[in-house]
């Protein structure tokens, strides 16, 4: 009935079906922009089908393995293996297997990957120490940090519905060369489902629906989920609804009070077969978040919630190629909507404090390569991002219902309302080969960003300038990695890139409560720079695979919290927190190893691992101590876990994921409840955990998949560090997907 | 074997339809923050700000420690309850 509906839609969208038969048309192209296989290289046999002949060959390994393509770090699909970049991919069954809660928890075992959470409706990935407004997220190409992406964790990725992610890759290490601001520690490339279609085809349907129910928040999950092909044109739609209840954690924490909430979500994509190998793609996907706690702030006095988390991104892609001179061609118009409400209920002052603010971003992304031979591939491309900020605030009386009104009370919203911000770039990239044995990977971006803040009406009070604040930093950033091929199945990198994050709205404008000071405004700031210096091996030899990378990251112009004191030299102390504005104060490094490996034995079976560490220290000219350790870098940490499956039908998994504790901290780490919920005195910092997590899935038809976690099965209570919120204690998740 | 899917996809179709309700029927966050004018506003545990005061209209939903007199109370009807079952259970023992 629902397939007969359904046909009978696509039917009238795409006119009448001719009853009479016909001849297939011409067969056209397959390749969508990034889809695999690559061909090997004139000058080097692939490896793959050696490892497919060799009997203790299995597909008990992961996904995450080095012959898995990845876009991410280049722009071309390239093998894990032969990408000059620490990189990573999830591909569709990996999503499947995860039956992950929210797309954070895709990212939580990827190797040195941390996911912090301010709170259960949160997840912000830690990659290298870097966080919130110096990790770029994307999706579909596009990017999700806009002009008020916060100073530390942001829940950005969390308002994107994981059922609609296809593949998810990561690259760590700097990014900016291709994409731009931000990418600093490193960038997450979402890739979003596709209406399935097949040239030549006339009418196909399909769809899934999805149920997942977990103990330990009592969630339900739900999604659904159909596509169609009509002739040249394939369309699906799709939508979750989602609640959370209470989070029960470890063993000793119980229920944590401030972290249910609501969701809703849907996204759709219209795919047209323009001609030979080119495509117009529409596509628009959306999240609503009701009344999600923020538990970190959550005190029976004094509690904050985001009541409305709304987010909205359509886009229109053109995609194809055309000879040797223009492949894989890409041009992306974008429009987004980044809503936030925020209530904050201070029973202490008889008030409720509303803020609202809405950014809006329209986009123009295009990129493309051009084949300059044997020994040369050209990768080229260039983005323009338009952000404009509403922002708004109002109090409101607990006993008495009152409104009090921006101007009637003094105060304003967290950002100077209309402010806006540009930022943009081209760049080059070129894969050279000049000797078998030997790849070189260049390029370089100019970027510009622009942002434009109207008179703060707060000037006054903040004692900052009543002038408009114009501002417009220009610079390049600069990349190249050397890649050595002694063998067939190892490579040899060096690499030195640059990364720069352009200062947003948020360092800029922002006022207001925040972790462990009260922000105010600046007028002026340069962007932050980085350099990055990597050494690493790549390995793929029969049983094994592996790859190890020490990082090291010099930073120059860091943006920084910069406290404030009076003529007596006393802190400036508003509404019970430290006063502070950001200042390009810092500068310092970041250092560390990584390191992945993966054994396929036989029957089945495949042990996986990786382990990650890092350091790092800031400068403070103008703070004591001047030299302190950077905030919230994670501890030494890792993973270890053994895989079974059997004929792509059943699959069992046995994880232990740990961490060290971590009491290397900062002044600003210690002043932070999420890692010192005490306080300062005597904090210890975040204490060390392992908690083992048991998988299993089965097909148990063609069309159905269930999936089973037993997680924390120690019960024990940890926290990621930074987090202000428990993981969720011994809990049972269950993912029933119907495909028809 | 397209019957079986058809079947599936309906179950399927019509657990998510009935989940959805269920869910959607249970407020997660029990109504913290939300407007009251009189305790019976709010769900238990939930207390309103105002205690039912006369001469405060309004108040939100909140925990009882938010307002030490309302906790007091609350523990008091804890003990309370817990002096009672005792009382029932020595009862009980006793039979």
């Amino acid at each position: 009935m629902l397939h007969t509906v359904f046909v009978l839609a696509l039917v009238a969208a795409s006119g009448s079906p001719d009853p009479r038969p016909t001849a297939p048309p011409p067969r056209r192209s397959t390749a969508p922009r990034f889809q695999p296989i690559l061909p090997p290289p004139p000058d080097r046999p692939h490896p793959r089908p050696r490892l497919r002949r060799r009997p203790w060959t299995n597909p008990a390994a992961s996904e995450t393995e080095p012959y898995q393509t990845v876009v991410i770090g280049g722009l071309k699909p390239a093998k894990v293996l032969n990408s000059p970049r620490s990189v990573d991919s999830l591909g569709p069954r990996d999503l499947v297997d995860r039956a992950p809660r929210s797309t954070p928890d895709l990212l939580s075992d990827l190797p040195s990957v941390v996911v912090q959470r301010t709170n259960h409706g949160g997840g912000s990935p830690f990659i290298r120490g870097f966080t919130g407004q110096q990790i770029l997220l994307m999706l579909d190409g596009v990017r999700l940090n806009n002009a008020t992406t916060r100073y530390g964790p942001n829940q950005m990725l969390n308002t994107v519905d994981p059922h609609m992610v296809r593949r998810v890759e990561v690259l760590r290490g700097p990014g900016s060369l291709l994409y731009g601001s931000d990418a600093i520690g490193g960038a997450v490339g979402l890739w979003s489902r596709e209406p399935s279609y097949v040239p030549g085809a006339r009418y196909r349907w399909g769809g899934s629906l999805t149920s997942r129910f977990s103990t330990a928040d009592r969630s339900q999950v739900y999604n659904a989920y159909a596509w169609g092909q009509a002739h040249r044109l394939a369309a699906g739609f799709g939508g979750s609804f989602k609640a959370f209840h209470t989070l029960v954690g470890g063993r000793g924490i119980g229920e944590q009070r401030g972290t249910g909430y609501l969701e809703g979500a849907w996204d759709g994509a219209l795919r047209v077969s323009l001609a030979s190998r080119w495509f117009l793609k529409v596509a628009s996907c959306s999240v609503r978040q009701y009344d999600v706690p923020r538990t970190d702030k959550f005190t029976p006095t004094d509690f904050r919630f985001f009541e409305k988390q709304f987010r909205d991104l359509a886009y229109l892609q053109l995609t194809g190629s055309r000879g040797h001179h223009l492949k894989d061609l890409r041009v992306t118009l974008s429009f987004q909507s980044h809503r936030e409400v925020r209530r904050r209920y201070r029973l202490a002052d008889d008030r409720i404090e509303v803020a609202s603010d809405r950014v809006t971003t329209a986009g123009l992304a295009f990129d493309g390569r051009t084949d300059l031979g044997r020994w040369s591939n050209l990768v080229w491309g260039g983005d323009l991002y338009l952000d404009r900020v509403r922002s708004d605030a109002l109090h409101e009386s607990i006993s008495t219902g009152a409104i009090t009104s921006m101007d009637a009370g003094g105060f304003r919203g967290q950002f100077v309302d209309r402010s806006t911000m540009v930022q943009g770039g081209v760049f080059l990239y070129d894969e050279i080969r000049p000797l078998p044995w030997l790849h070189l990977h260049a390029g370089g971006r100019v970027a510009f960003s622009h942002v434009d803040i109207p008179p703060d009406p707060m000037a006054d009070v903040y004692t900052i300038d009543t002038q408009r604040i114009r501002n417009t930093p220009v610079g390049p950033a600069l990349g190249l990695s050397l890649s050595f091929i002694p063998q067939t199945h190892l490579r040899l990198i060096t690499s030195v890139h640059q990364g720069f994050r352009a200062p947003n709205l948020d360092d800029y404008t922002r006022v207001g409560s925040e972790g462990v000071a009260f922000d105010l405004p600046t007028s002026r700031l340069a962007p932050e720079k980085t350099t990055t210096f990597e050494v690493g091996a790549k390995l793929a030899w029969r049983w094994l695979s592996a790859s190890v990378f020490g990082h090291y990251t010099l930073l120059r112009d860091f943006i920084a919290r910069r406290y404030l004191y009076d003529a007596g030299g006393q802190p400036v102390v508003i509404d019970g927190e430290p006063a502070a504005r950001r200042a390009n104060s810092a500068r310092g490094y970041l250092a560390g190893v990584e390191g992945f490996a993966q054994v396929r034995v036989a029957h089945g079976f495949a042990l996986r691992a990786w382990l990650s560490w890092t350091r790092g220290d800031l400068e403070l000219p103008l703070q004591d101590p001047a030299t302190q350790p950077m905030r919230r870098v994670s501890p030494l940490q890792g993973f270890v876990a053994v895989r079974w499956r059997r004929a792509n039908r059943y699959w069992a998994e046995v994880a232990v994921r740990w961490s060290a504790r971590q009491d290397r901290l900062s002044p600003g780490d210690l002043n932070d409840t999420r890692i010192c919920p005490a306080g300062p005195v005597g904090c210890a910092g975040t204490p060390d955990f392992a908690i083992i997590n048991v998988a299993a899935g089965v097909r148990m038809h063609r069309h159905v998949n269930l999936t089973f976690r037993l997680e924390n099965l120690a019960n024990e209570a940890y926290k990621w560090h930074g987090s202000g919120v428990y993981g969720p204690g011994l809990s049972a998740t269950a993912e029933l997907r119907v495909r028809y | 074997m397209r019957l079986m899917t058809q079947w599936l996809a309906v179950t399927a179709l019509a657990l998510t339809l009935g989940g959805i309700s269920a869910a959607a029927c249970d407020d997660p966050n029990n109504d913290v923050g939300a407007r009251c004018t009189q305790a019976i506003d709010c769900t238990p545990p939930l207390v309103c700000s105002n205690r039912d005061a006369t001469d405060v209209a309004l108040g939100i939903c909140v925990y009882p420690e938010a307002l030490p007199d309302a906790a007091t109370d609350a523990a008091t009807d804890a003990a309370a309850d817990a002096a009672a079952d005792a009382d029932l259970s020595s009862d009980a023992s006793g039979v």
